[in-house]
């Protein structure tokens, strides 16, 4: 076979191996701590991307071979030192006392230390695989189309078989089966006279796979989450044991019981019976809700919370419960008697679960994403409730950054359509303090309802809102609330210890008769909420609390930047750790891969004095494609969990067309000799395609809501190869145009294109959250601007 | 002659070496009384609690003596810390705040949910009758008792048991302090409480910035709540 074909098998091989170990990894950390640092995976394979590029300019003598065969042996080497160093540096990165805890990071000194040790440590990987593909790039420049083909999409279909792993099997007999994957393909890239013959790279490379690979029969399982992760905890209870535990592609879902475990958040202080036992549910080691074992007395504690009163105040014929989980509303809705209720939950496993113990309550029960279901239903409810948002007492941010399409102005204005004449939304959110998530709540729900208050009326005639001495329930009745049905509400509030928030006629003192609050921010806030005056109090307000919207779907994002260091003053560097952790642990992600980029990547280089030399359409036009293409990877992956119904389906979707058609697109630029009429024609169209997008996606995917899954991700995998195709062209074509003048300078444009890749996949997040999705797309149009600017002053400076 | 040189250099370096082992012994000791001064005047009595009583507790209470000897020196550190079984030790100033905001008095009779590491416990004890407390991991509770025994306090009841049902045998409390957070107010807890008593009780979940509340019960048996700060807990076991 030929070096090229064998080469391309072998690189197509490492890719696949490669992205999903990357997706393996992220999961495993997911587990182990929270999904936060999962995220920051991609950061630290793209950092080993990048300090393979530098390596390879610093070292590309000694790696080099004259020979095409010996230089197909050294590549191999290092393949099957990536496929090593896979479940090696896993496993190393879980011992002590290299170990981090999350947990511990805003409190023990020691921890960021070992946070920066793991991420160097899960970088190797990724480091080897760079450095052999890098290599193969260098040193085959002629076949780089085929080349850069295998490995995009050998990374696109990584990231879909992957999934598939994940559904089915553990974290670590994933890893250790990629890890084989990768080496034996370095193994079949050897020649095959020596393949089996023992010489001295070889040799070490042998002894180390045999090793690596033989220890997984002689280690033992051992849980290495934080002991601290909600499941660990609730494992130390007296005679906790785990009941279930099933690996699905939302995460690993695992159910605890003990005889001690009972939950009931939000319950009036009036109920004197016993609160429910429960199983308690958890993904990836986090709570995610829990099961009532006794399912008579979890329904006589339901009535004690304040989602009872909307429940009771509507029609009893259509209940909607949105984001059902693990059944609690529905339950509500059955105690209350409706005759028809709808559940709808995403992840079928918890659903599965629910129903495996307390029985099927729900007269249809749909698996579906909520806005999907919104969309796509033509009945009409007397109740749509929303599940609670927040946590009790309070959260600390921490999916600050995670795209949320549920609690947006767009959804309560579907739900509001989707109501009878007569019907009611409900929306409940656990206080917390500073109070920031049941204001976003109230004023995203007042945003996408306000269209159904006549004019010149109170919104308190149509809006009412209900607070316990940890929840409220805020709920939106389309023709208003009558006399008795106003009644009504103050009986339950006199009777069960709650206090009216929002109701006609309202004094100072009924607010807080049964509870008081640390101050009275909560009471000005939702009256200037309600007075259209939100604007004004948002200026003296520490957090964001208007309304959230499709463009910008976090909600759980408060953080007003400008006002980080007086929170620092106020509160601390350890309690704003605990307000806005997510949003700290990106803005840390950020600092530390600038930092530790700068360090491997561009340090070196400039060390060497090799940039003296650069031309400067090469230091423009790599770091410009690189930003271009993780700032459009990263909004597609948020734009389309709108319509593709899941986070999880996105990512795999996005990343595994994108990858494909990039894959395509390389290959399709080896017709296209250098940067011609064609090659402006393509930078012209990409730029085009992503200026239109973000109207485009949203108009489309309105129009296109009755497609079945299977259609939507044919429809999506289309519009993701078209910015995709382009984009492939881009990098190939550059390192062609740098064959055919400095040779010298492709590790440089390799390391710059990973440096500034690294760096936009955490800053990309960081803009969508402050400035919405469409500027982020805008700003990648203006990025392949950029580079097609630095190839048109290439072109005249040749000239 | 040698020989004796030898016996006599060897008790002399002995004596030396001891004199410095006490001398460093009574150094750490002292070490401890000056940083647990400094914790209260800086991070206590800085923050607003001015009550004598429990000034006077947390400068008694050794800490160091009850968090594990790796995290000894971190014992007067203005953070929580970690005592194993996925648990910690509350910051000073928020055991000082809890025990503020029952106005604790010398004839009272206290019950503790969750007992951890038992320096609560030990705090309230300093200032109040008898201290009842219960811890439903049990190697924290055996741990408690035994580190509690040592040091001397005979008020202090510590229980292995699930908090949920508080302890009817010597209801009903002047002040219920619960310090694992929870998602709810026991009933049970309630019941126990004498009129016009107090109950402090952490509400949250796991990471997230729990809020202490304040019940009181009035004298027609209902209740009042107030919410006081947030705070940080270890993130406990019931739920």
């Amino acid at each position: 076979m030929k070096i090229a074909s064998r080469l391309t098998i072998s690189i197509l091989l490492l890719s696949i191996s490669m992205i999903a170990y990357q997706v393996t990894l992220m999961r495993q950390l997911s587990i182990t701590q929270w999904y936060h640092f999962a995220y920051m995976v991609i950061a630290i394979a793209m950092l080993g991307f990048g300090f393979s590029g530098t390596f390879l300019a610093l070292f590309k003598r000694w790696l080099s071979a004259t020979d095409p065969q010996k230089q197909l042996y050294v590549i191999s080497i290092i393949i099957m030192m990536s496929g090593i160093s896979m479940p090696l540096c896993a496993e190393l990165s879980t011992l002590e006392p290299i170990r981090f805890d999350s947990y511990e990071l805003f409190v023990d000194r020691a921890v960021p230390l070992k946070l920066v040790i793991t991420c160097l440590l899960l970088m190797v990987p990724f480091f080897f695989t760079a450095l052999a593909l890098g290599l193969s790039f260098y040193r085959f420049p002629k076949d780089i189309g085929k080349l850069y083909f295998a490995n995009l999409s050998g990374s696109g279909l990584g990231a879909i078989a992957v999934l598939f792993l994940l559904s089915q099997l553990p974290v670590r007999p994933i890893i250790y089966s990629l890890a084989l994957i990768a080496w034996i393909s370095g193994f079949l890239l050897l020649p095959f006279n020596k393949r089996f013959v023992i010489n001295k790279g070889a040799l070490f490379s042998y002894c180390i796979a045999f090793i690596t690979f033989t220890t997984i029969f002689w280690l033992p399982s051992r849980s290495v989450n934080s002991p601290y992760k909600s499941i660990e905890t609730v494992l130390q209870l007296p005679d906790s044991k785990k009941v279930y535990s099933k690996n699905s592609i939302y995460g690993l879902i695992e159910a605890v019981r003990a005889p001690s475990l009972r939950y009931a958040p939000g319950i009036s202080m009036i109920y004197t019976d016993t609160i429910p036992r429960v199983e308690a549910l958890f993904n990836n080691g986090n709570w995610q809700g829990t099961i009532p074992l006794e399912p008579a007395y979890a329904k006589r504690a339901l009535r004690y919370t304040t989602p009872f009163i909307p429940f009771e105040l509507a029609g009893k014929d259509r209940a909607l419960i949105l984001g059902d989980g693990t059944g609690n509303r529905s339950l509500l809705a059955h105690e209350v008697r409706y005759i028809g209720i709808t559940g709808v939950e995403s992840m079928r496993p918890v659903t599965e679960r629910y129903q495996a113990i307390v029985g099927i309550v729900n007269n249809e029960q749909h698996a579906v994403f909520t806005r999907h279901f919104l969309n796509k239903t033509k009945n009409s409810y007397n109740l749509i409730s929303f599940p609670t948002c927040g946590v009790p007492g309070g959260g600390s941010g921490l999916n600050a950054i995670q795209e949320n399409y549920l609690y947006t102005r767009e959804t309560f204005k579907e739900a509001a359509e989707r109501l009878t004449a007569d019907g009611v939304i409900e929306a409940s959110s656990y206080i917390d303090y500073p109070y920031r998530v049941p204001l976003r709540l109230l004023s995203t729900m007042f945003e996408g309802i306000k269209g159904e208050i006549p004019e010149n009326t109170d919104p308190e005639d149509y809006l009412l809102a209900v607070r316990s001495w940890n929840m409220i329930s805020y709920f939106f009745k389309k023709n208003g609330f009558s006399p008795q049905e106003l009644t009504f509400v103050r009986q339950e509030c006199e009777q069960k210890g709650f206090d009216p928030l929002i109701f006609p006629d309202l004094t100072v003192e009924e607010r807080s008769y049964n509870n008081e609050l640390e101050d009275e921010s909560l009471f000005r806030a939702t009256d200037a909420i309600l007075n259209g005056r939100l604007k004004e109090f948002q200026k003296n307000y520490p957090f964001k609390i208007e309304a959230v919207t499709d463009n910008q779907p976090y909600f759980a994002q408060f953080l007003k930047i400008e006002n980080l260091r007086a929170l620092l003053s106020t509160f601390g560097f350890q309690g704003t750790g605990f307000l806005e952790l997510g949003y700290l642990i990106l803005l840390i992600t950020i600092l530390l891969l600038i930092f530790l980029a700068f360090l491997m990547i561009l340090l070196p280089l400039i060390w060497k004095r090799s940039a003296e030399k650069l031309p400067l359409w090469v230091g423009i036009y790599f770091p410009a494609i690189g930003i271009g293409f993780m700032f459009t990877e990263i909004v597609l992956i948020q734009r389309f969990i709108l319509f593709l119904e899941d986070p999880v389906i996105s990512v795999s979707v996005v990343i595994g067309s994108l990858l494909a058609a990039s894959g395509a697109g390389s290959y399709f630029s080896e017709t296209v000799s250098s940067f011609d009429r064609t090659g402006y024609g393509v930078f012209l169209i990409l730029v085009l395609i992503l200026c239109v997008y973000p109207w485009l996606l949203s108009t489309g995917f309105e129009a296109l809501h009755m497609l079945n899954s299977w259609q939507r991700y044919a429809v999506s995998a289309v519009l993701i190869s078209l910015p995709g195709f382009c984009m492939g062209m881009m990098f190939p074509k550059g390192m062609k145009q740098l064959t055919g003048s400095s040779v010298n300078h492709i590790p440089w444009a390799w390391g710059l294109n990973n440096y500034f890749s690294v760096i936009a996949s955490s800053v990309a997040v960081l803009l969508s959250i402050n400035t919405g999705l469409t500027t982020v797309f805008y700003l990648g149009a203006v990025c392949y601007l950029l580079a097609a600017f630095a190839i048109n002053h290439l072109q005249k400076t040749s000239r | 002659m040698r020989t004796k040189r030898i016996v006599a250099s060897t008790k002399y370096l002995i004596f030396i070496l001891l004199s410095l082992g006490m001398v460093s012994l009574t150094a750490g000791q002292n070490d401890y009384a000056a940083e647990r001064n400094e914790m209260v005047e800086e991070q206590i009595r800085n923050r607003g609690i001015a009550d004598k009583d429990i000034l006077r507790a947390m400068k008694t209470v050794e800490r160091h003596k009850l968090v594990p000897p790796e995290q000894r020196r971190f014992a007067y550190d203005d953070r929580p810390l970690p005592i194993g079984h996925g648990q910690t030790i509350s910051q000073p100033y928020i055991v000082a705040f809890m025990t503020d905001v029952i106005d604790p008095r010398s004839d009272m009779k206290v019950l503790e949910v969750g007992t951890g590491s038992g320096y609560q416990a030990a705090v309230l004890a300093e200032i109040v009758s008898h201290v009842y407390t219960i811890e439903i991991i049990e190697p924290l509770a055996k741990k408690a008792s035994d580190n509690l025994r040592e040091l001397g306090y005979d008020n202090i009841t510590v229980k292995h048991a699930d908090g949920y049902f508080g302890w009817k045998e010597h209801a009903p409390f002047d002040a219920i302090i619960v310090t694992a957070a929870a998602s709810y107010i026991p009933p049970e807890l309630f019941a126990q409480l004498r009129d016009d008593g107090k109950m402090i009780i952490p509400v949250g979940a796991n990471f997230a910035p729990q809020q202490l509340v304040l019940v009181t019960k009035r004298k027609n048996g209902k209740m009042k709540t107030k919410n006081l700060m947030p705070v940080r807990f270890v993130p406990f076991t019931r739920d």
